[in-house]
């Protein structure tokens, strides 16, 4: 072999080490906190999870290297695709509060209707389910974080970090808001109307493993497919709170983001 | 690059000649045409399904707002629509240079470009398939991806080999996404009970079919949920050996298009099956170009 494929092989092999240790995922999955050990199960789940453990213990200098060059040659490692499926059908929905006094919510998540088969445009959904939920998620850590933060830097309990979080809410649901208010104002608004205020509410349902939406929840849902639902005139603009919550058979919508444009 | 006739001899020297070969050894170039058009025609159908400039392109959409100077400065310049339909039309472009095979040796190295660029412009809409097809375009872009079946080939004499290391790049890539996945599935209860793959496909963001999964099939989809989660963590040694890499790959292609029909998962399907192209002997996909020669020359004999 000439030196100059020992050095190009030698530079292949630090590449693909490198790789290897920025693919290595944390044992607890990227949560906080970190769940316990499998506590249960078979030998063999505890048996691979403490290796797993201890590779994560002894690997911190080579999963750091591994970062910092995959990053620098923006190869991002992060394969954890369905890895926490969750037990729970999630949902999101906007409302817009119009003055005077109009309130009207959408269903933004899914973008395709339950009730049918997706084919060429559930494609074309799934590009825009993958951008609301991507942006939800950017949201929910950012605000973890700065609750954290909060509550560790300021000394405080949950309920006053809350309070403070509250007021400074990351900005990464901005675009959504922005896009579904325009189109609603496109669709909806007159001369004269303009949208004042804009809510994101997630939704959380029981996940029917065993066939699709329930039927007092596929009605609900029936009436957010036909458009954008109109509440009662002259409702209260600034009732709901960051973290209020509401029922729709057994979905629990729960405010996570206030937007005033 | 070693000659056969002069193979040295001895157990260290002949470790050399074996990672010698691992790296360098010639191959034909038809696996990275292959690579190339599949990437090619993958990216331009992914970007066309995405042509909703307003939506997805324009900073006024469903693009991502942290503050950047150089999108900034861009849309400043052009307007936030017509920079977003600007990058659309550069990056579709280059697609379908690359699948079309002319100038690959700029086209594709643009492909990525363009792909770590979209990242930084808009995130958001962007899946694993994005991520995945970066890694092949990291891969692809050591080597003349046009050599055989591209513009770039028309009226050239016979291909020159070319290195086997970039497809061993892409191996490794496509081996390491699999096993991560597995650790990342692993410390997870629901993956672990088997509890996992049911909760995927009745998952209402992802589901295609708005039907029951029948309860009869409860203890498969746990014995699936399980078998996916051996496939992953055992895809890297698997491919090591030709039998059981042979196994792995119909594993990986029953179970990508399983999860196709159930799941609407944008390309990732797609994307993913494609890279097993690295995985086929370099030899065999070559041997496609000759079958379609001597097809065309019965054909024409035919004809004549």
């Amino acid at each position: 072999m000439s030196p100059r494929s020992w050095l190009v092989s030698a530079l292949l092999t630090g590449h693909l080490v490198a790789i290897a240790g920025a693919a290595v995922p944390p044992p607890d999955g990227g949560r906080t906190p970190a769940p316990e050990a499998a506590e249960s199960g078979s030998p063999v789940w505890v048996l691979l999870e403490k290796a797993h453990r201890a590779a994560w213990r002894w690997s911190g200098a080579w999963r750091r290297l591994g970062r910092a060059y995959t990053s620098r040659l923006a190869l991002p490692q992060n394969w954890n695709m369905f890895a926490n499926p969750g037990d729970t059908a999630k949902y999101i929905r906007v409302r817009h509060f119009v003055t005077p006094g109009r309130v009207a919510s959408e269903l933004i998540l899914p973008a395709h209707r339950e009730d049918q088969v997706r084919l060429a445009k559930g494609l074309r959904d799934s590009f825009r389910d993958k951008t609301v939920s991507m942006a939800f998620e950017r949201f929910v850590v950012e605000s973890e974080r700065r609750f954290r933060e909060t509550r560790r830097d300021k000394g405080l309990d949950t309920a006053r970090a809350t309070a403070l979080v509250a007021r400074n809410l990351p900005s990464d649901l901005v675009p959504v808001v922005r896009f579904f208010g325009d189109r609603f104002a496109r669709a909806h608004l007159s001369a004269g109307e303009r949208i004042v205020r804009q809510e994101v509410w997630y939704g959380r349902a029981p996940l029917a493993t065993d066939g699709g939406a329930r039927p007092e929840r596929m009605e609900v849902l029936q009436r957010y497919y036909r458009g954008a639902i109109f509440g009662p005139p002259g409702q209260d603009t600034a009732a709901a709170r960051f973290g209020d919550t509401e029922r729709e058979a057994d979905i629990v919508w729960t405010l996570f983001y206030v937007h005033e444009p | 690059m070693t000659d056969p006739a002069r193979e040295p001899s001895g157990r260290g020297v002949s470790l050399v000649h074996r990672w010698n070969r691992f790296w360098f050894e010639p191959i034909p170039p038809h696996p990275y045409a292959v690579l190339r058009i599949l990437f090619g025609v993958i990216g331009c159908l992914t970007l066309l399904v995405m042509a909703d400039i307003p939506a997805f392109w324009s900073p006024d959409g469903l693009v991502d707002s942290t503050d950047d100077p150089w999108k900034g400065s861009l849309t400043n310049l052009m307007g936030g629509t017509a920079a977003g339909g600007l990058l659309f039309g550069f990056t579709l472009l280059c697609y379908a240079a690359m699948a079309t095979g002319f100038r690959s040796r700029v086209a594709v190295p643009l492909c990525l470009l363009t792909n770590v660029v979209q990242s930084y412009w808009n995130p958001l809409p962007l899946s694993g398939a994005h991520y995945v097809t970066r890694g092949v375009l990291f891969a692809l872009i050591w080597v003349d991806t046009g050599a055989v079946w591209s513009v770039d080939a028309r009226g050239r004499g016979a291909a020159p080999s070319a290195p086997v290391w970039p497809l061993r790049l892409l191996q490794f890539q496509v081996a390491v996404i699999y096993f991560s996945s597995g650790l990342w599935k692993l410390g997870n209860a629901e993956w672990r009970s088997g509890t996992a793959l049911a909760q995927v496909l009745a998952n209402n963001v992802y589901r295609r079919f708005p039907i029951a999964l029948p309860e009869a099939l409860a203890p498969y989809t746990v014995a699936a949920t399980h078998l996916v989660l051996a496939w992953e963590l055992g895809f890297p040694f698997a491919v090591l050996n030709r039998w059981t890499r042979r196994l792995a790959l119909a594993l990986g292609i029953f179970l990508h298009l399983g999860m196709w029909l159930a799941l609407e998962i944008g390309p990732f399907t797609l994307v993913m099956l494609s890279t097993y192209v690295a995985f086929v002997s370099p030899e065999r996909v070559a041997s496609l170009n000759r079958r379609g020669r001597s097809r065309d020359a019965k054909s024409g004999a035919l004809s004549a």
